[in-house]
């Protein structure tokens, strides 16, 4: 079923370049400030759903869901692409994160699934269930794609050589979120020194701790927001390498990292376990364990929390709670300032007492949420199929919808990389946003997104309930901090042995 | 007395055996009624149970058919720690809250029975009122009521008393205990409208009676009301203990399993299998166990009743 969709998706490419060949001049992948719309979306699509045949797309997506200024944005713009099209009629659908893979799996089980949706991880398995086709002939057909993928995109979106997805609209990354009033009170005057590395950081933190009844250091411990964990974990790292689990020969048996007693990483990898349970045990509210990140910026504004790993671009969140938010240090009176994960340095093991990180130095700019965004067509009839691309390809390149989405309504990464510099030309943003984007600048390729590189099915599973609940277990204090890597590896190894 | 002769008295008074088919073809508008309710309840009712039955033995997840693997469910229930805490901790919630609706929805009978009539309605209404509220409406009160940092409790404590609240919805003990209180204000209702119902039907002669003889109002209440109490007591014991068990809503609202998993209970463990990690058939074999809890102590409770009516006989 599979590869017959697929085979029938080449030969309908195959048709589309012979008839579209003249085209070519509109094609160049690094212009896309076309004349009237600014879209170069349906140039280099390899589309045929520019019939007469009026076709329908049912979309599903939860960014849409995010907040109502991206949801009209969204809903404007699908109106724009209906109008381009003439023929096509997008009915969107939305469902926030939280719900998102259930109403997925249900319609597809019912035999009713959307021809496009935003499937995250979950893609992957209807993918390897054949419910998805290979994207491999729509990517290629075109000819700025990968190449304009972000390297967090292109991490995601291939399983083993093959592409599964169509890649995100957006990506956020985690970062350090600190309150300067709280930070200038315990003596930081320059932050971006002094808080840059892990030491520097416990420094400050102690002393809020001692200092002040401020929460110094907030963990989202729960098992679906410990997202922040996954970026600093890589702290312990430098280049970006995997913390968890690396290529072998055999892809259905990868190199196990954690707790790996005949691995050189293990130390860095448990180490950081240990220091994301350690920190929540001395720092966090006893609530930490159940407290989920929405809690944090209401918490930050407040004066309760001081600082966090769980930082985001997206300055509306901020905003949200508080119009006239300082964004930035503001010689220490801001409200919210984002800085990049701190560096683990070679003395940060011994002043915390974790003594596999004894003299381990490295750096990373933490976490990007890339696999949860991806989206993917699902099996439906090549001019279903070709339509619901062009659509994709409208969201991932459409200037008038690109730039005032990640840059104004629900500011974030974009998902093709040329478009990033775009939105710092256009807007002026706040200094969350524009050191989370510095920050991915920073560390360019390095960034990745959690378990996209395993190559394994369960990806999902492994990241959200092997690690993260483990890990937020020993928060609540369930199992001791020196338990926490072996049951972390034992839980992944019986999910690589199902 | 010969067998003629009992076949002929059978005849008689109407007793002789019937087949089924005897039966329909005499009944058969009654079993007419009968059919839509049959037809619904097998669609509805058996045909999922027997269907979920079958799932426990497959691999399905939501969205992708599953093959047949035997018993892997059961032994991945079996082995699997956090099914063997959520078990435990399913117990002693189940077992908490159903003696503390009971005991409460008792003292809320036997005060609302003291009062005058014209009271008693309103009373009532007002007491009974959280059973009739929708369970996540309860858990969003309480929330509003524990939680550290904006709760009236914690609030009232530090504020008005000096005292440092402990977190009730993460510290030691308190998620467990806020889970069964919570639980327990939300239905003793119904344990209070079946015993106030069947205090109202003690006769009062038998009150005047024990009185007559002396009996102070302990004592009444020890020999006349109690052993009227016995049969609603299993009733309302058999029927809260399964809802207990299957309890999601309140609970899933104020802690939703957590700090980490502290507060798994069966029901959540379920809907997070189900719905989170998507793997239904593991879904399903949780909710065996949770069957398997609430029929043993059906059958304990139907057994201690018969017990009761054999008592009295």
């Amino acid at each position: 079923m599979q590869s017959a969709a697929a085979a029938s998706t080449v030969g309908a490419l195959g048709a589309l370049a012979g008839c579209s060949g003249g085209g070519g001049e509109n094609t160049d992948s690094g212009s896309d400030s076309n004349t009237d719309s600014g879209s170069d979306s349906n140039t280099d699509s390899g589309s045929d759903s520019s019939g007469s045949e009026s076709i329908t797309i049912d979309y599903l997506n939860a960014q849409a869901a995010e907040n109502s200024s991206i949801k009209s944005h969204f809903q404007e713009s699908l109106s724009t692409f209906e109008e381009q099209q003439g023929n096509v009629t997008v009915k969107l659908q939305t469902a926030s994160y939280g719900d998102i893979r259930s109403k997925l799996a249900s319609t597809v089980s019912s035999g009713n699934p959307p021809t496009m949706a935003e499937a995250g991880g979950g893609g992957l398995q209807f993918y390897l269930d054949g419910k998805v086709p290979d994207h491999s002939p729509f990517i290629e057909g075109t000819d700025r794609l990968p190449g304009d993928y972000t390297a967090a995109n292109l991490d995601s979106a291939k399983y083993r050589g093959e592409y599964w997805s169509a890649g995100g609209m957006r990506h956020t990354n985690s970062n350090l979120g600190i309150n300067p009033k709280l930070f200038s009170q315990v003596g930081v005057s320059d932050p971006a020194s002094e808080l840059s590395t892990w030491s520097g950081f416990l420094d400050a933190v102690r002393q809020i701790d001692e200092q002040t009844d401020a929460i110094a250091y907030e963990e989202t411990g729960v098992p679906g927001d410990l997202e922040s964990y996954w970026g600093y974990a890589r702290t312990a790292y430098t280049g970006g390498t995997d913390p968890w689990m690396r290529q072998s020969d055999d892809p259905e048996n990868p190199t196990i990292v954690v707790a790996n007693d005949e691995h050189e990483d293990q130390g860095k990898t448990d180490g950081m376990i240990k220091t994301c349970v350690k920190m929540a045990h001395e720092f966090s509210s006893s609530e930490s364990a159940q407290r989920g990140d929405e809690e944090i910026p209401s918490l930050m504004l407040t004066g309760k929390v001081a600082s966090f790993n769980y930082a985001v671009p997206t300055a509306n969140r901020w905003r949200a709670i508080k119009d006239d938010v300082q964004f930035g240090w503001n010689d220490g009176e801001g409200d919210f300032m984002l800085l990049p994960h701190p560096k683990v340095d070679a003395d940060f093991g011994s002043n915390f007492g974790i003594s596999e990180l004894e003299g381990v130095e490295g750096e990373h700019g933490g976490h990007m949420w890339a696999l949860e965004q991806q989206q993917t067509l699902f099996n439906a009839s090549d001019t279903e199929q070709n339509a619901a691309w062009d659509l994709n390809m409208f969201l991932l390149g459409d200037d008038e919808f690109v730039l005032p989405a990640w840059g104004e309504h629900y500011e974030s990464l974009p998902g093709l990389q040329p478009k990033l510099q775009k939105i710092l030309d256009e807007y002026e943003l706040a200094q969350s946003t524009e050191q989370a984007y510095k920050n991915a600048d920073t560390y360019g390729e390095q960034y990745s997104t959690t378990g996209a590189a395993w190559d394994v099915r369960d990806t999902d599973p492994i990241r959200w309930t092997d690690i993260n609940e483990t890990i937020s277990e020993a928060i609540a204090g369930q199992h001791s901090i020196e338990e926490t890597p072996s049951l972390v590896r034992s839980r992944i190894q019986d999910r690589l042995a199902q | 007395m010969s067998q003629e002769t009992a076949q002929h008295i059978r005849q008689k008074y109407g007793l002789e055996e019937t087949t089924l088919m005897d039966r329909v073809r005499e009944n058969w508008i009654g079993y007419l009624f009968i059919v839509p309710t049959f037809v619904m309840f097998t669609i509805l009712f058996y045909y999922p149970i027997v269907r979920g039955i079958f799932l426990t033995f497959t691999n399905t997840r939501l969205g992708e058919a599953g093959s047949f693997v035997g018993l892997e469910n059961y032994s991945w229930l079996l082995t699997n720690d956090l099914f063997h805490f959520a078990f435990g901790w399913t117990l002693a919630f189940v077992f908490g809250t159903t003696l503390l609706q009971l005991v409460i929805g008792l003292i809320a009978a036997l005060l609302l029975s003291e009062l005058r009539s014209r009271w008693r309605d309103w009373t009532s209404a007002i007491i009974m009122s959280p059973y009739f509220s929708a369970p996540l409406a309860g858990g969003v009160i309480w929330m509003w009521f524990l939680n550290s940092d904006f709760g009236m409790l914690p609030m009232i404590l530090s504020d008005f008393l000096g005292v440092q609240a402990p977190s009730f919805l993460a510290d030691g003990v308190w998620p467990y205990v806020s889970l069964i209180v919570a639980q327990s204000w939300h239905d003793y209702g119904y344990a209070g409208i079946i015993y106030a119902a069947a205090i109202v039907g003690i006769p009062r002669e038998q009150y005047e009676a024990a009185a007559l003889a002396g009996a102070g109002r302990l004592r009444r209440f020890r020999d006349v009301t109690l052993p009227h109490l016995v049969t609603p007591t299993i009733i309302i014991l058999a029927l809260r203990t399964a809802w207990n068990v299957a309890e999601f809503a309140q609970p899933f609202e104020l802690t939703g399993g957590g700090p980490g998993t502290r507060t798994m209970l069966m029901s959540i463990l379920t809907y997070e299998t189900a719905y989170v990690n998507l793997q239904f058939s593991r879904a399903y074999t949780l909710g065996m166990a949770m069957i398997l809890v609430s029929m043993t102590a059906a059958v304990f409770y139907v057994t201690v009743i018969k017990d009761e009516e054999e008592l009295y006989v």
